[in-house]
């Protein structure tokens, strides 16, 4: 008899198993996008941590306007809506979610307000991890310098976008009140109800002699000599490490796993950059 | 596999949130462990500046505008700024950073400066207005530097002065109330720089709305006090954010700072009565909890279901929330599934109650 349940067991257990669909989902930061798998992430990048997937054509690139409040529905709703065909169409019942920067904070909305859209609890119920790659979780006091006295025009650029309600609400303190209201994950607030890790960025390779510096695109010592009036000394150039860190579990700050223990910058945390490619393929 | 129980009670996988949620079925979500007790509605924000910003005119910047240093760290940006005029917007020319120069206002001798980053590499640093950036390379704590340019820009034009001085000790502690009460034109604002309180005469206000439009305000003992109701609610289109500007002494030195305080205009939009459970067996019950709004949106609740468990102690069974469109008086119908039994009487804790469609959060007492 008990040789029968187990193999009853294990027959089910096989059974779910061989059903488990694991998919992932890439959603890019601040921006508009509408290529973000050429124009964010690379086709290098991707391609790499596809390959951790038991059916390597199971992934979606998100493609949404993150220059807007992240519970509007050209942000939360666009990635609700793509997220939801993609489980939809590929009988997804795990979902792995690499974010990036601002992504992270659009992810954490949907997580945190089950209710807001009836499309949410699908997807809350869905995602088994999310990896947030460098998640402006605490906002940074870049948004709040390129926004200072400047009620008429809202001027920026870089990473952040142009002109844009995300920049206004990665303002320091714009996130600490939606951390302690609105979102889950950070110190002394609910839980998330599934894995958020990150991934953190700890500093800027800037010298010209070094081909690492130019991985993902190259930040010049002068852009960093600017940025770093805002920033503490722990910075991946665009958020602090303490933004990065605040929300769910930190996997790994850059050089405790990067290849040759480089720093990953803002850029390069999307890019394939120093075995990240690997690492989150492995990871999946 | 996580162990998840979500009862969606309308699955529509439309194109947009506006779509998904239409009609006035309920969406509901049973969090998959019970919930905290949710925390105090966010009283006060605080926040710390050692920099300041000023707007100047063309004009001004071609005679000579003072600028306020007291430590060799520092970034002096410089940024054109748009103004509208007879319907139109005009944005001044960019800025040459080799036209600058900076003269002490008392000996006239000129104060060698360093040109940071040209209006390319600020743009790269992420201020892509056209800002340039430069530093004093002496630090005269007697003198007053004066920022001017030889560059022929319009008078009418406008510009951004703004200075950074990282690590400086003066710094501008700024705690701020977070929500004001509908009808209420005062904000609590504490402002110190160091142990010093800031008298009303040091502090300039201003008050930007969710949409950009400026709201007069003065700083009186303590308080923000605006010059007209505040009318937008909530947070859905952003917060108020108050702008205070500081111009004190400290140590026989002039020190100007700038501090900017989100907050958020709130009115009870909703109200709840008490709510009845029914135990409908097999550890599964249903909570229906009256309430009345009085701005027609989509609301929510959430709250945690407590019962006795057989040696008389309250203990905590499960954790739901529920959302619907309501327009008046209406009931939120909420389903617990449980994983253990309790006896009654059953009552609902931890309630939080959100207005979504303006964004607030209440806590019903």
């Amino acid at each position: 008899m008990k040789t029968k349940l187990l193999t009853l067991a294990l027959a089910l257990g096989i059974s779910q198993g061989a059903m488990a669909a694991q998919g992932v989902a890439f959603i890019h930061g601040t921006g508009q996008q509408t290529d973000a798998y050429n124009d964010y992430w690379t086709s290098g990048f991707i391609n790499t941590v596809r390959q951790g997937l038991t059916n390597t054509n199971n992934y979606t690139v998100i493609n949404c306007d993150f220059e807007q409040y992240m519970w509007t529905d050209g942000a939360a709703g666009c990635l609700a809506s793509q997220l939801t065909s993609f489980i939809n169409n590929k009988n997804i019942t795990e979902l792995t979610l690499i974010t990036h920067s601002n992504g992270g904070n659009v992810v954490r909305w949907i997580l945190s307000n089950p209710t807001w859209d009836n499309r949410y609890p699908n997807i809350i119920n869905k995602v088994t991890r999310t990896i947030a790659l460098a998640p402006s979780s605490g906002g940074t006091p870049l948004a709040d310098a390129v926004v200072a006295g400047n009620s008429f025009e809202q001027s920026l650029g870089w990473l952040l976008g142009f002109a844009n309600d995300a920049v206004k609400q990665q303002q320091v303190s714009w996130m600490a009140s939606y951390n302690a209201q609105w979102l889950y994950g950070t110190p002394n607030r609910p839980g998330l109800p599934s894995h958020f890790e990150t991934v953190v960025g700890s500093d800027v390779d800037s010298a010209i002699w070094d081909s690492d510096s130019y991985c993902g695109g190259y930040q010049n010592q002068v852009s960093l000599e600017v940025t770093q009036n805002w920033l503490d000394s722990c910075s991946d150039g665009f958020l602090n490490c303490s933004s990065q860190s605040l929300a769910g579990a930190v996997w790994f700050q850059d050089k405790s796993r990067t290849r040759g223990s480089e720093p990953l910058s803002h850029q390069q945390s999307r890019r394939n950059c120093f075995g990240l490619g690997d690492m989150l393929k492995n990871r999946i | 596999m996580k162990k998840l129980t979500t009862i969606c009670a309308l699955m529509m996988f439309s194109s947009t949130g506006a779509m998904a949620n239409a009609g006035n079925t309920q969406t509901v979500y049973q969090f998959p462990q019970v919930q905290a007790t949710p925390a105090t509605p966010l009283q006060s924000l605080e926040k710390t500046s050692v920099e300041y910003w000023q707007q100047v005119s063309g004009k001004e910047l071609k005679q000579g505008v003072p600028v306020f240093v007291n430590q060799a760290d520092h970034l002096i940006r410089i940024a054109p700024k748009a103004r509208f005029e007879n319907g139109e917007v005009i944005k001044p020319y960019d800025l040459q950073l080799d036209k600058f120069s900076v003269r002490d206002v008392q000996s006239q001798r000129l104060i060698p400066v360093r040109a940071i980053a040209a209006r390319e590499q600020m743009q790269q640093a992420g201020f892509n207005d056209g800002s340039v950036g430069l530093r004093l390379e002496q630090i005269n704590g007697k003198g007053q530097p004066m920022l001017h340019t030889t560059q022929a820009l319009n008078d009418q034009d406008i510009y951004l002065i703004h200075v950074i001085e990282k690590g400086s000790g003066n710094a501008l502690q700024a705690r701020t109330q977070f929500t004001l009460a509908e009808h209420q034109q005062r904000l609590g604002v504490e402002l110190n720089m160091g142990s010093q309180k800031l008298q009303d005469k040091n502090v300039q206000l201003k008050l930007h709305s969710p949409t950009g439009e400026q709201i007069g305000a003065r700083y009186k003992g303590g308080e923000a006090i605006f010059d007209q109701p505040l009318t937008y609610l909530g947070a859905a289109n952003g917060y108020y954010e108050l702008e205070a500007s500081v111009d004190t002494q400290v140590n026989g030195q002039k020190v100007k700072r700038s501090v900017k305080m989100p907050f958020v205009h709130s009115m009870q939009t909703i109200s709840m009565s008490d709510a009845k459970v029914q135990a409908l067996g097999g550890n599964q019950y249903q909570a229906s909890v009256p309430v009345e709004v009085t701005n027609s949106g989509r609301y929510a609740i959430r709250a945690t279901l407590t019962g006795r468990a057989d040696n008389g102690e309250r203990i905590k069974l499960a954790t739901v929330e529920v959302a619907k469109e309501l327009d008046s008086n209406g009931q939120f119908l909420m389903p617990f599934s449980a994983t253990q039994g309790a006896n009654a009487p059953y009552r609902l804790v931890d309630i939080e109650l959100t207005d979504q469609t303006r964004m607030l959060k209440f806590t019903p007492q």
